[in-house]
């Protein structure tokens, strides 16, 4: 007897939701224990409308989302981690895999801390092997990270330096070129919390000097960036 | 009356002068000893060659300061041998050549000179004259001790014409100047003694005692016995006059017993006998009387001092009237009548005249009638000299008072000029400092507008940097989720194709393949963007004029227009012509802005070859030519204009007005 899982499939980019379409066929060709119930959807009105729908949300058991979305009209969704907060909200149980062309430690960072998602797909780093395991390991239940996301885990469990949020948006901000006037605007902090908050950053790396880009050389090595 | 300086004393002087020099100046040595010995040939009137001829070398030979001294040397030699024609030449010579070499001390000592000659002449009142000029001379060079010791000669004269009060008034400024001076009592005697004489004349007896013991204790102070002996003499005489015999005769006795007056000064040792013999007569002991006034005659004789024998004549005259000798007084009072007629003594023939009368009593009428027309005549000549004296000096006040006088405007015109000339400096300095703070001013102002241009180009250049960024990331977000997602797509679509079955492959790989070709022509998209957008970034002057001409748009209700040339290519055009038209762009729409009351305003910046022109031009009121010519900001305008070497002009009427500016783009190529 099949098994029938609901699957909603969100990319703005077509030939994108068709390969992950063309994925699960080729699935259940092998596993024919399952049976695919596909809604693709290419922008986020669209999802938001659908998920309104409470007998289909709770009947959801699997999303694809892409993390980068164009905003929905009314403003309120402005990403796909926006979308999968809202799905994560309404019902817990939804395995969610994420797929993003990011490969900045801090933006895979940030989605595994608001997401959690079940699966967390880099596309650099996937072939379509690597697609069909994944969905084979979020539907037996076990999560699967593609490499980019599994080396960052890695390098974080084994450095003893801890960030919290605030460090590691200034240091992303840093990163992008923000100045110390402009991060003011951007952190909840005054100039002079801002620096001495890059002070004890300095130290926890250990480094000595003024410059901003030593620490954000060392942190991006780090795997904070 | 005594000779400026003794000319053998000059001499000695002239060849120390000579001796200490002879070692520096070889050269000059030989020609002044050539003059000197001239000189010398003149004096001893040496007979190998004539005076004239003599004269001319001399005269001939270069002035200097020896040559002035050998010229007085010769005329005193001169005077000494009462040579009055040569003397009055070379006293001549003496001043002109003081003269010459500017020697103020000489040109007096030549005056002196000629007053010392006339007086010897008797001509006092030119003797008088010339001692005036002397004394006038040394007020000029400062000598205080010579010009007091001219007005004593001056006093002196006037003493001799009875002008008494003139020459105690004289003789007191005298005593004024030579005061101060370090030889004082030399001098202080003769004016004392004069003194004593004047008030002896003016028959103010104790006065005269007084002056007459001043000029005692100076002649002792001195240690003078001649002058001692003749201030006695003084004494004596002015208690004769008071008929204080006893008190006259000691006297005349204290300078008798001065050792060896009778050699020293026969003349005055005559004297003193005669006056003391007159003294003794008046008491009445006739026999010493008589004595002595042979004595006295016989000494007098001998030294043939012709008036001194008139008064000792005069004086046996009276002597045997009053013995009762009348042929005896007749014989002597005659032969003094005659020898002073002779000499022209006046004063003693007066004497006699009335003495005659007095013992010849038949004759007595002839000889009062001749009595009375000498003195009329003698008082006439004195008060006509006086009267000359007076106006001497009274032309010599007024030309020390003119002198002043000038000498004060001299002053006071120097005083003025200064002032004058320092406060035009002041005010050149003022002005200049003045020309020099508004150049600094304005140079600092050209530094703020040229800052001020630079920060709107960097503003500007921050504005495209932004923009670049812009656009980077737009690029960027491109290929991110277009073009990289769709790859993503076809690579999973073609990695999937395998696994299907074959009978599906063909359409869905065709599918891919367009899919392919749609993000190529995606990515060629992208490149043509990138650079159309680097083809437009060169307007930057463009665009800087354009803000602010949309600055000033929102500034006035005219209408601007703004066209600027398509073929201009802002980066070959000067940085200098760049900001300096900005500039003036600026100025003139501030102008138009804030005058002009225009409707409609166009600019146009245009290229024609090789020139970049600017027309700015409004219909506004335009403005008085002669009255704004002068404006800061068409000054402005034009030295920006000369700065880029480009040229201005500009046309204004009530209707509108026009402004024209060219420059040449490529200025040093």
């Amino acid at each position: 007897m099949n098994k029938s899982v609901t699957v909603l499939i969100i990319d703005d980019h077509p030939i994108i939701a068709s390969a992950y379409e063309s994925a699960l066929e080729s699935f259940v060709t092998q596993n024919t224990t399952y049976d695919f119930k596909i809604t693709s959807i290419y922008n986020l009105d669209e999802a938001q409308l659908l998920i309104e729908n409470s007998a289909f949300i709770d009947s959801l058991d699997l999303v694809f989302l892409d993390m980068r979305l164009p905003a929905s009209i009314d403003g309120k969704l402005v990403s796909g981690e926006d979308l999968g907060k809202l799905i994560k909200s309404k019902n817990s149980e939804v395995r969610i895999i994420v797929s993003t062309t990011f490969n900045d430690n801090y933006r895979l960072h940030n989605i595994l801390q608001s997401l959690d998602p079940e699966g967390f797909l880099v596309k650099n780093d996937i072939k379509s092997k690597e697609l069909l395991r994944a969905i084979e390991n979020v539907l037996s239940g076990s999560p699967y990270y593609s490499k980019t996301v599994l080396n960052l885990l890695r390098k974080q469990v084994g450095s003893d330096i801890y960030l919290d949020e605030l460090d590691r948006k200034m240091l992303y901000e840093l990163s992008i070129g923000a100045k110390l006037k402009d991060l003011s605007n951007l952190l909840p902090l005054s100039v002079a919390g801002i620096e001495k908050r890059r002070r004890n950053l300095k130290k926890m790396f250990g480094i000595s000097g003024a410059e901003d880009r030593d620490l954000i050389k060392l942190a991006r090595e780090k795997g904070f960036l | 009356m005594q000779f400026p300086i003794s000319a053998y004393l000059k001499f000695l002087i002239f060849l120390s002068l000579l001796t200490a020099c002879s070692q520096k100046e070889k050269g000059n040595t030989s020609i002044s000893d050539d003059v000197k010995i001239l000189a010398e040939k003149i004096m001893l009137e040496d007979e190998t060659e004539s005076y004239i001829n003599k004269k001319r070398r001399f005269l001939n030979a270069p002035n200097d300061s020896l040559k002035n001294a050998l010229i007085f040397d010769i005329s005193y030699y001169f005077y000494n041998q009462e040579d009055s024609l040569k003397f009055r030449e070379w006293n001549n010579y003496s001043y002109s050549n003081s003269k010459e070499i500017q020697n103020g001390g000489g040109i007096a000592e030549a005056s002196w000179d000629l007053g010392n000659f006339f007086y010897r002449e008797h001509l006092i009142d030119s003797s008088y004259y010339h001692y005036n000029l002397a004394y006038e001379q040394y007020l000029e060079v400062n000598n205080n001790l010579k010009a007091g010791r001219m007005l004593l000669n001056m006093a002196i004269l006037q003493e001799k014409v009875k002008d008494y009060i003139g020459s105690e008034n004289t003789t007191f400024q005298a005593l004024d100047l030579i005061e101060n001076a370090t030889e004082s009592q030399k001098y202080v005697y003769p004016a004392n003694n004069n003194l004593g004489i004047i008030y002896n004349g003016l028959k103010n007896y104790s006065h005269a005692l007084e002056y007459h013991l001043k000029a005692l204790e100076n002649a002792k102070s001195l240690r003078d016995p001649i002058k001692s002996a003749r201030s006695l003499n003084n004494i004596g005489v002015v208690y004769q006059k008071m008929e204080d015999h006893d008190n006259s005769i000691s006297n005349y006795t204290r300078a008798l017993s001065i050792d060896s007056l009778s050699t020293k000064n026969p003349r005055l040792f005559a004297m003193l006998t005669d006056n003391l013999g007159y003294s003794e007569f008046k008491l009445g002991n006739y026999q010493v009387a008589s004595f002595l006034f042979q004595k006295a005659l016989k000494i007098r004789d001998s030294i043939n001092h012709e008036s001194g024998i008139v008064i000792n004549k005069l004086h046996l005259g009276e002597y045997y009237l009053e013995s009762g000798d009348t042929i005896q007084a007749l014989k002597y009072t005659e032969e003094a009548n005659s020898l002073a007629a002779d000499t022209r003594n006046n004063r003693d023939l007066l004497a006699s005249y009335l003495q005659l009368a007095e013992i010849e009593p038949t004759k007595a009428t002839s000889y009062l009638d001749s009595y009375i027309h000498l003195n009329d005549s003698l008082l006439n000549e004195e008060r006509a000299i006086r009267n000359k004296f007076a106006r001497i000096r009274f032309e010599t006040d007024q030309y020390i008072q003119r002198t002043r006088q000038l000498s004060y405007e001299k002053l006071w015109l120097g005083l003025i000029a200064v002032i004058l000339a320092s406060a035009l400096f002041l005010l050149y300095l003022l002005t200049n400092q003045k020309a020099k703070n508004k150049e600094l001013k304005f140079q600092k102002e050209q530094q703020e507008y040229n800052e001020d241009i630079y920060k709107l180009l960097l503003k500007q250049q921050t504005k495209l940097e932004e923009g670049r960024q812009e656009e980077r990331a737009r690029i960027s977000s491109e290929l991110h989720d277009g073009v990289l997602g769709k790859l993503f797509g076809i690579r999973m679509n073609f990695g999937l194709l395998n696994l299907n079955s074959p009978d599906q492959i063909s359409d869905k790989y065709h599918q891919l393949l367009e899919k392919l070709q749609y993000t190529e022509e995606e990515i060629r998209q992208i490149s043509h963007n990138l650079i159309r957008e680097v083809s437009g970034s060169h307007l930057n002057f463009a665009k800087l004029l354009e803000q602010l001409v949309s600055d000033y748009r929102s500034l006035t209700s005219a209408q601007i227009n703004f066209n600027f040339d398509e073929d201009i290519d802002g980066e070959l055009i000067d940085e200098n012509i760049q900001i300096n038209y900005y500039r003036i762009l600026q100025e003139a729409l501030q102008n138009v802005v804030k005058h002009a009351e225009a409707k409609n305003v166009n600019i146009g910046v245009y290229r024609k070859e090789d020139f970049l022109l600017m027309e700015i031009w409004d219909d506004g009121k335009g403005f008085d030519q002669r009255k704004k010519i002068k404006g800061i900001g068409l000054k402005n305008m034009r030295d920006r204009m000369e700065k880029i070497e480009g040229r201005f002009n500009f046309k204004t009427s009530a209707t509108g007005t026009k402004l024209f500016f060219k420059v040449k783009i490529h200025r040093n190529e």
